[in-house]
């Protein structure tokens, strides 16, 4: 397995990444997948055997069942490995439940960490993009929360080119730490991501992650 | 490692096999968008060829094609059991040959929507380093296509 600096930041990441969309498979998650405790955990431990170091979930998936069986798959294993996790959609009726607003990822990380069962993530993302909120509300709590010491780097996911730009000269010309990856769908069967976001995230420092690379099991071919 | 091509695929869909239950498309997953189903059949087609002559499977293929595309850096993999999971991560050791790998990528190619079918054209050596692969595609694309009227 190759490592590499993820964009502009410190972090060593393995090219493949352990995703934790079907861990659970409960609470509108049950077509991906029925999955046990003991089968989440042996993926976990084959997945490090394997080389690969970094894993990812998010809030939705599973509605923070999968955030918890993640949580209990770390078991002592917490240092090797690079967690990420992502806030932005709707998970209740709460109007402040949502987006990439201040009190929304404020609320969400803290109940991502429990869930998790962990003082901390490495990477937090920004599930998608917010229009109805200020950019710089959403990079200064990113920024407040790398300084609380319950994230080390942020992201987002889902932006579009110009969005990702705003979000990054924004924090940048603020001194303040930009987003260092996004994560982004990308297949043979759908490559717009070259348009912008692919150049983009390389000129700007971003990493380039790819979610659903088997288009959400659309590939999944014999 | 797991040999290549020892993972039990579930999947099957094709031309003339839809999703099967037990696996998400199956199960009626709303996602993804696909925008062109003709395409999209026809790049399974020839996923399944370079599959058989690799004795990988399609998802193999697929991850091997995109963890060497430019500016990828990571490549998030999701498996709904054990031997998916197997046989997602075996695909690091499958190499592709520079003619399976222009053969997806020349059957997917994009169409250059404006402004990059305009600045391929006209200010290529103007672009931004990392976008001068894409800009290289769009080009080649327009130059393979009849523009007579």
């Amino acid at each position: 397995m190759d490592y590499n600096l993820f964009g502009n930041s410190g972090l060593n990441i393995s090219k493949y990444a352990l995703g934790t969309i079907p861990f659970s498979g409960t609470k509108g998650f049950e077509k991906v997948s029925d999955m046990d405790q003991e089968t989440a955990n042996y993926m976990v431990d084959y997945a490090l055997d394997q080389g690969i170091n970094q894993f990812d979930t998010a809030n939705l998936y599973a509605k923070g069942d999968a955030e918890i069986v993640l949580g209990k798959a770390i078991r002592n294993k917490r240092h090797d490995m690079v967690i990420s996790s992502k806030t932005g959609f709707p998970l209740t009726d709460n109007p402040n439940d949502v987006g990439a607003t201040r009190i929304n990822i404020e609320s969400s990380i803290d109940a991502t960490l429990e869930r998790l069962g962990t003082d901390y993530i490495d990477l937090y993302y920004v599930h998608c993009w917010d229009g109805q909120v200020p950019v710089n509300e959403t990079v200064q709590v990113m920024n407040d929360l790398i300084k609380k010491g319950k994230i080390r780097y942020w992201g987002v996911s889902n932006y579009s080119g110009w969005a990702l730009a705003k979000t990054h000269t924004l924090a940048v010309e603020n001194n303040m730490m930009p987003p260092i990856a996004q994560q982004i769908y990308y297949t043979p069967e759908s490559r717009e991501a070259e348009y912008e976001l692919l150049p983009a995230g390389k000129e700007l420092g971003i990493a380039n992650s790819i979610w659903s690379p088997l288009g959400e099991g659309l590939l999944r071919v014999k | 490692m797991v040999p290549l091509g020892r993972g039990a695929t579930t999947g099957k869909i094709t031309r003339n096999k839809k999703a099967e239950p037990g696996t998400r498309q199956g199960n009626g997953w709303p996602e993804p968008y696909i925008k062109n189903l003709d395409l999209f059949y026809n790049l399974v087609d020839l996923l399944q060829d370079v599959a058989a002559k690799h004795k990988a499977t399609v998802p193999q293929v697929v991850l091997a094609w995109l963890r060497d595309r430019p500016n990828v850096d990571s490549v998030v993999l999701a498996a709904r059991n054990k031997e998916q999971l197997h046989e997602n991560i075996a695909s690091y050791n499958l190499k592709l040959t520079d003619e399976d790998i222009s053969q997806i990528t020349d059957l997917t190619a994009l169409e250059p929507i404006y402004p990059l079918w305009h600045r391929a054209m006209n200010s290529y050596d103007r672009a931004s380093n990392a976008e001068k692969v894409y800009l290289d595609a769009y080009n080649k694309l327009m130059n393979s296509k009849s523009q007579d009227i």
